[in-house]
């Protein structure tokens, strides 16, 4: 917003424009722009180097020829991605109230936690290959290990945000824990676990595709595309593969932002006041 | 009101123990770094009087309101509100504790904030003869009622604050300076409806200040602190009659009040550092 006196840009500013600006269509325009761009340049340098990129067309036809391959190995890497994090983040907030109720818990389970965060998932994919089977079970695990760490400590902190004051009046009025909990951790909490999936659900997404990548003989997924693609240098279908793996991640934050509009508007609007 | 009100602690004026404070002491840190911030300190409040606080900053006037509300633990000395001790007045929801910004839940909208107080503790009940959206209305909050806190102004939501407190007619209301971040002309308006409020019950209250004309229009008595360590460097009363309307403000009268609790309070800081 300039900071002119109100009417002085009016004048300047023709109609069309201001209409314009004001319409949603306006706010994708630069997405678009900028996806065009992108686009355009991929396609310049994919028909320079046949043999490094495929071109975009070949891309999507790649995708269209095969629709029931491509519809059934997004499926499977969606379910591992979603189950594999859900169950993970119910897991971990479900432990973070228990952490932040009972300190003892905290100090017993947190050390674990850590080790298992710093711990790299790549690492440990191959081994639960082995110990779980070529089935599904590694790249559930693996997901939900991605997910696990940074849920966890978002919710902690999310349950630890309620403001000091507040605690105060519901202490004067002797609200038990489970009230407190209930009535004010808990509401406190979702806008950092709104954040928290946001940041997760793409993790997972890594996590699923690792897991894939080490047991991509026997199963589908897009990940196990890549790697079987990759052998026999099938660039189309590696590109695919990828494109839908980036729509899995789109998706899912959209819908996480969906989600969170509709359950935390008192949430925005007052960040948004907070910010003015 | 009937007699149940006067056995369960009263909200009526009349005969009987209002507040008794006697020979307080309390401090924080230990070892090296112990300091005392209350030292031997005794006050009264009648029952259904109303009772400021004023003194230099960190003299401990939120340090005595929090242990009179069950919020801190003292060291020493003995608290009776009504006969019961401040855990028990706890336990039964007698006490409203007014912290100084408004400390409200940002996820409810006001009347759902002004509900929170029924909401937990139930096993206390509450003597309310009023439904909350009365006492929001007459604090001139009946149009706002399913406004979430982020679009009032702050002086809506001390409001909200206050009626919060006084809606479950407690027996004593503790506020910690509760219009400090306002301006004059807002906080001038609040005192009146304060008054206002307070003058349909009469219920016991001890409210924390640094201004010295609000300290006036609204006790009965002054309690004028010095410290730290705190303590009570001399009660002022103030037999101003009632309803005090807003013609009372820069009266004769008042004036010559104000006069005699600056005298109070430049004294009181003098014996502060002389102290130290
Ligand atoms: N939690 C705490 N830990 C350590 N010291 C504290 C704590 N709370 C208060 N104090 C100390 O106790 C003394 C009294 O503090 P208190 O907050 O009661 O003062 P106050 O009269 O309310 O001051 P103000 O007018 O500035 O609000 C101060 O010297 C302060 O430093
Ligand atoms: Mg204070």
């Amino acid at each position: 917003m300039s900071d002119s006196p109100p009417g002085a840009g009016a004048a300047v500013e023709p109609m069309a424009l201001r209409a314009w600006r004001a319409s949603r269509a306006g706010s994708w325009l630069p997405t678009l722009v900028a996806l065009a761009v992108v686009a355009g340049v991929w396609q310049l340098v994919a028909l320079h180097n046949p043999s490094v990129l495929p071109t975009v067309p070949q891309v999507f036809r790649e995708i269209a020829d095969h629709p029931g391959l491509f519809a059934r190995d997004t499926g499977a890497t969606l379910r591992e991605t979603a189950v594999g994090a859900l169950v993970a983040g119910d897991g971990a907030f479900l432990l973070a109230v228990a952490m932040s109720e009972l300190p003892l818990v905290e100090r017993a389970i947190m050390p674990l936690a850590v080790a298992l965060n710093v711990t790299p998932v790549v690492a440990i994919a191959p081994a639960l290959t082995l110990i779980l089977g070529f089935g599904a079970a590694p790249r559930y695990v693996v997901t939900g290990i991605v997910v696990f760490f940074p849920f966890l400590i978002n919710c902690l902190v999310g349950l630890r945000s309620v403001d000091p004051e507040v605690l105060e009046v519901a202490r004067s009025l002797n609200a038990s824990r489970a009230e407190v909990l209930w009535r004010l951790r808990i509401p406190s909490s979702l806008p950092l676990l709104f954040a928290a999936a946001r940041i997760c659900l793409p993790l997972a997404v890594v996590g699923a595709v690792v897991a894939e990548f080490s047991t991509s003989g026997s199963s589908s997924g897009l990940g196990s595309q890549i790697v079987i693609a990759e052998q026999y240098a099938e660039l189309p279908t590696i590109f695919a593969s990828i494109l839908l793996l980036a729509a899995i991640g789109i998706a899912l934050t959209l819908a996480t932002f969906a989600l969170e509009r509709w359950l935390l508007g008192w949430h925005r609007a007052a960040r948004g006041l907070g910010v003015r | 009101m009937g007699s149940q009100s006067e056995q369960r602690g009263g909200s009526a004026r009349g005969p009987g123990l209002g507040l008794v404070v006697e020979g307080i002491t309390k401090s924080f840190g230990s070892g090296r770094d112990r300091a005392l911030a209350i030292a031997d300190l005794s006050v009264e409040v009648p029952r259904g009087r109303f009772a400021t606080v004023i003194g230099p900053s960190g003299c401990g006037k939120s340090t005595l309101l929090k242990v009179v509300a069950g919020l801190a633990e003292a060291d020493a000395g003995t608290i009776s509100l009504f006969g019961d001790a401040p855990e028990q007045a706890r336990a039964n929801k007698r006490l409203g504790y007014v912290p100084q910004r408004p400390a409200l839940l940002p996820w409810r909208t006001v009347l759902e904030n002004v509900r929170f107080p029924f909401q937990v503790n139930r096993r206390a009940g509450t003597l309310a003869t009023r439904r909350p959206e009365e006492v929001l209305t007459s604090v001139g909050l009946g149009e706002v009622l399913g406004r979430r806190p982020h679009e009032l102004s702050g002086g809506m939501q001390q409001r909200v604050a206050i009626a919060r407190a006084f809606a479950f007619e407690p027996s004593l209301l503790v506020m910690d300076e509760p219009f400090s971040a306002l301006d004059e002309l807002t906080r001038e308006s609040l005192r009146h409806q304060l008054l206002a409020l307070w003058e349909a019950d009469q219920k016991t209250v001890l409210f924390v200040t640094h201004s010295v004309t609000e300290a006036v229009v609204l006790s009965d008595l002054v309690i004028v602190m010095s410290g730290p360590p705190g303590r009570v460097h001399s009660v002022v009363p103030v037999e101003l009659p009632r309803p005090r309307g807003a013609t009372l403000e820069g009266s004769e009268e008042v004036q010559e009040l104000e006069r005699v609790v600056r005298r109070e309070l430049s004294a009181a800081v003098a014996a502060g550092e002389q102290a130290q």
